[in-house]
This record gives structure tokens, C-alpha cells and sequence, in this order.
């Protein structure tokens, strides 16, 4: 059953929650709460740390790639950093990016980016959100 | 919406990764129907609770987005949002940032890699995911090449039917969350799929008290006999999960409860202060064994054994009660060892504060810890009885609250 499993590449895609974003936070005052070193908190490296024992494969990587305060129309842009890890799992969770970020700008800004892919404009420095743009 | 960049990504992702196409949709030309393919796997994770959640547009977006344009590829969507909040439900204290964010917190992204490790489980237990195999490094990998089966699972509104009792109970079918504190009791009713298997009309027994109905547990009404050949009463669970409830008259060999309680004395001195005061017949047993005996919650047998590494879930107990005083919720974050940490929430149901944020509210505690399941269990034994003994007679003995204990030498720090 153990078997020396195939190396894999988990990859996940996302916002600042999928950063591992609070995650080291227990809902307690600061004073009572553990440190916790930020990432390693996060489910991405949870699940990942389940997969390898779930299927005692040693071998499962994560590439956690979230960038905070990045939308789905960001990734789109960038995606070629995607796929140079050559994922075997690609988890995107871009939907509390969206919870954070919402506004019909940053809708539009994604439509926008949208269309300028599919015509064939790739700019990776369109793909800004309205919040980095301000940063 | 934002559909576009969604459909965008999908098909960048299968471009990259040439799945084997398996049909052509229409208006989709020669993308892959089936994007499970030997090479790659693609998920989406839909997390979607912001701060904001009251305004519709954000609560509707992975219903929007994500659901229609991944359903329409053949992507599995593991949705959090269905499974912990179905009906827009309140958040649950503890679990969400809902003052700085959108962030899930240490316990609420423990629930999305739960939710994470069923459904990749599931998946490998229905031979669909063929990505599952090629972990295992099977040399007989054999992809499968439809997904409809899980994405139906996981994506449409049968989903948490499937899912563990961890997350029926968060959906609250069953058993209450105690949301703002209006409701009782977290048991299960009577004519529910979660029943004693003993029924008795001694120990645990359904009551209802005024339209709040729960298990409630009588020391008094059992006989020595009963406590001894009776134990536990064990709900089964519609699942398959089990619920044990233990009267405090049994002794796990392994954890002292004498050396517990020694270590809140002063609890319990108040507890037998009250007792004297106030021993009440009125029910034909003394108070005195109300309140020195509460029952104590014995947490899910989920770990059989010792050496089974995952912690159990969520519980939820509701304690002692009556028609005037709430019970208590235990919960339980799970935790796995090699991360190394669980946490244990034990909140008052009724506290009019239950439904503010833990860190500011004072009627719930929690405990960091690294446990050894063992110890894990004791202390939330531990906390359970200083829980219950604030909550009922903090007013009562007009001392300022216990701050730390300490168990079998080391310290735990309580509020």
C-alpha cells in the first residue's frame, strides 16, 4: 500500500484568504492567541500536509501562488506562472477576493481585461486591480 | 460578471494541460468537455463570505460565477458557502474575520481543508478523480474521463446531504446552532434520525420545557446498577457518526477527573455552596445532584484508536438545562497532527452575547492546544465544567472569574 507515490504539484490560486490571510488568528484576544507562522496556517498547506498522509505520498509539493489583493482578472494575466510549475491540481479560490474587493469597478476592470484577452492583448500590467493601481 | 475571467482560466488551463477532448459543447468549439485528464486536475474553491455578506450580489457570486461557468466545463466546485452557510446563515463566532475582511481564521480555514479532505476522499472513493490514483502512484493508473457524477455531488444543492454530520450540523438540519443565543438546546429531537440507542427513561431522556426541547441528563433517576451497565447513551447519527454522551460516573482510565477537579477547587467549592443553599426537591432530586454532576460530554469516538491521527469534529452538546437556563455548546475544531494544533470552543447557547465575535464576548472560552488526544479530551472536560460552572453560578458566588488552571502542571489559560 505505501508505495513511493509520483511527485505532484499542487498549485493554488487565489487572494489573500487563500494566502493564508488571518489565518493564524484564533478569534482571541491577541495576548491569548499562539504564534503561527503565516502560510503554514493556511488550508492550502493543510490539505496538502492531508494529501501526503491521506496517500502517504511524501512527494506532493504546493506551490501556493495567491497574491493578496488580486482578482481571477489579475491570474488571467499572469497565468504563464501558473503553468511553468506544471501543476498536477490546480485550486483556484478567487471568490474571497471578490468578497473583499467587491464593487461594479472592479466587475468592469475583469470585463475589460477579459475582452483585451480574448482579442489577444496580454499586458501583464493590465491586469492590476483598481486597489494595487491606488497602492 | 465575472464569469469571463472564470471561463478564461478554465480554458487557458486546458489548453495548457491538452486534456483528451471528449465532446464538443456548443458554443464552447473544441474546449474539453472533461477537464480531468491524466495530465492535471482543476478545482474550484468556492469560499465566498466577505464582510458584507448581507448585500445579495456577494452572496449570490459563487452561485453566479463560479457554478454555472464550472459546471458547464465539467469542473468540480467544492462549495464551503453551501456546506457552512446554505442559508445565509449568521456567521458562526470564530470561524471568519468580520471585522477586518473577508479572512477566514484558523478555525475557519481548518473547515475549508475538512471540507477539502471529504471531498477529495469522496471523490477517490467513487473512482472519478482519476488524479487520486496517480497520487497513490498506482502503476495501473487508469484516468477516468467523466466527472458528471461529482461535479453533480459537489456542486449541486444535493451536496450536503453527502457530506459528514460536521457540516449537516452546520447546515442545522438536525441540531441547532444556537444562533444569537435564542435557542436551547443543540440535541437532536426525538423522532429524528439521532436517537438514543438505548432509550431509557432513566439517565438521558427528551424533554421539552416550555418549547425548549433537548436530551436532558438525571443523575438522580439512575440507579447504581443503571450507571453501571449504562454508562453512555450513544446517538447514532444518520451518517453512520456516532455521539457519546457519558454521565460523569464514568472513569476513563486514563484521565483522573479527581486530579481535574482538584485543580478547580474553587469551582467547585462554589458548586457545593450553591447546592446547600438552594437543594430543591421539586422534581423529586436534590439540586445538589444537578449541579455537582453535570454531565460531562465525551467527545465523538471518531478516534478508535490512539494512533488514529484525526482529531473529531465539530460537537455540539447541549449540556444541562432547563426551561431557564441554556445549555452549553462544545465545539471542537479538528485539527490533524502533524499540523499539531486544536482548538475548543465552549460557549454558553443562551448568552445574549453568544452572537458576537468570540474575541470580544465573554461567554465563550477557547483553548489552544497540542494535544495528544488524550489530553485534548481532558481539557476540554476541563473547560466544560469551568464553562458550565461560570455560566450558572458566576452571579450566584460574586467572585471574580477563574483566570487559569492548572492541569497536571501546566497551565491553562481560561478567558
Amino acid at each position: 500500500m505505501a508505495q513511493q507515490g509520483l511527485a505532484v504539484r499542487v498549485v493554488v490560486i487565489g487572494g489573500s484568504a487563500t494566502h493564508g490571510g488571518a489565518c493564524g488568528s484564533y478569534a482571541l484576544p491577541q495576548s491569548k492567541q499562539e504564534q503561527v507562522t503565516p502560510g503554514l496556517c493556511s488550508w492550502a498547506h493543510r490539505f496538502v500536509e492531508w494529501l501526503k498522509d491521506h496517500h502517504r505520498n511524501p512527494n506532493i509539493e504546493l506551490f501556493n501562488l495567491a497574491v493578496p489583493a488580486t482578482t481571477s482578472a489579475w491570474r488571467l494575466s499572469h497565468f504563464d506562472d501558473v503553468l511553468s510549475v506544471r501543476p498536477d491540481l490546480l485550486i483556484v479560490d478567487y471568490g474571497a477576493s471578490y468578497g473583499s474587493n467587491f464593487s461594479s469597478t472592479v466587475f468592469l476592470s475583469d470585463q475589460l481585461l477579459s475582452c483585451l484577452y480574448v482579442a489577444g492583448i496580454n499586458d501583464p500590467n493590465m491586469g492590476e486591480t483598481p486597489e494595487q493601481k491606488t497602492q | 460578471m465575472c464569469r469571463a475571467t472564470t471561463e478564461l482560466l478554465i480554458r487557458r488551463f486546458l489548453e495548457a494541460t491538452k486534456g483528451a477532448a471528449e465532446e464538443e459543447l456548443p458554443g464552447i468549439g473544441s474546449t474539453h468537455r472533461f477537464c480531468l485528464n491524466p495530465q492535471a486536475a482543476l478545482l474550484f474553491l468556492d469560499v465566498h463570505r466577505g464582510m458584507n455578506s448581507a448585500q445579495e450580489s456577494m452572496l449570490s457570486f459563487g452561485r453566479e460565477v463560479y457554478h454555472p461557468v464550472c459546471r458547464t466545463y465539467g469542473v468540480p466546485v467544492v462549495s464551503v458557502r453551501d456546506a457552512i452557510w446554505p442559508d445565509e446563515a449568521p456567521l458562526r463566532p470564530g470561524l471568519w474575520d468580520t471585522k477586518g475582511g473577508a479572512h477566514p481564521l484558523w478555525s475557519g480555514h481548518q473547515l475549508i481543508t475538512d471540507l477539502l479532505a471529504f471531498a477529495w476522499t469522496l471523490a477517490g472513493n467513487q473512482s472519478l478523480w482519476g488524479i487520486t490514483s496517480h497520487l497513490l502512484g498506482s502503476h495501473e493508473h487508469k484516468p477516468k474521463t467523466t466527472m458528471d457524477a461529482l461535479t453533480l455531488l459537489l456542486n449541486g444543492s444535493d451536496t450536503i446531504q453527502n457530506l459528514p454530520h460536521l457540516f449537516q450540523r452546520a447546515r442545522g438540519n438536525e441540531v441547532n446552532r444556537c444562533p444569537g443565543g435564542k435557542h436551547l438546546s443543540t440535541s437532536p429531537s426525538a423522532s429524528s434520525g439521532l436517537k438514543p440507542s438505548r432509550p431509557d427513561t432513566k439517565g438521558w431522556q427528551y424533554v421539552d420545557h416550555k418549547g425548549k426541547h433537548g436530551w436532558e441528563y438525571s443523575l438522580a433517576k439512575r440507579s447504581r446498577h443503571d450507571q453501571d451497565t449504562e454508562s453512555s447513551s450513544v446517538f447514532h447519527g444518520t451518517t453512520g457518526w456516532e455521539y457519546t454522551l457519558v454521565n460523569p460516573s464514568q472513569q476513563d482510565q486514563s484521565l483522573d477527573l479527581d486530579s481535574i477537579f482538584h485543580s478547580v477547587a474553587p469551582v467547585r467549592r462554589c458548586l457545593k455552596a450553591k447546592a446547600k443553599r438552594n437543594t430543591s426537591k421539586s422534581r423529586g432530586q436534590s439540586l445538589s445532584d444537578n449541579v455537582a454532576a453535570p454531565p460531562i460530554p465525551r467527545l465523538p469516538l471518531a478516534l478508535r484508536n490512539e494512533s488514529d491521527r484525526e482529531l473529531p469534529g465539530i460537537i455540539s452538546f447541549p449540556g444541562r438545562f432547563n426551561a431557564d437556563d441554556p445549555g452549553l455548546l462544545v465545539e471542537y475544531i479538528r485539527s490533524y497532527a502533524n499540523y499539531g494544533q486544536a482548538i475548543v470552543f465552549v460557549t454558553a447557547c443562551g448568552s445574549q452575547s453568544y452572537d458576537r465575535h468570540v474575541d470580544t464576548g465573554n461567554s465563550a472560552s477557547a483553548a489552544v492546544v497540542r494535544p495528544s488526544y488524550k489530553e485534548l479530551e481532558a481539557r476540554a472536560r476541563v473547560m466544560l465544567r469551568l464553562a458550565w460552572a461560570d455560566h450558572k453560578y458566576a452571579s450566584v458566588c460574586k467572585r471574580s472569574k477563574t483566570k487559569d488552571v492548572s492541569f497536571k502542571g501546566q497551565r491553562i489559560n481560561y478567558r
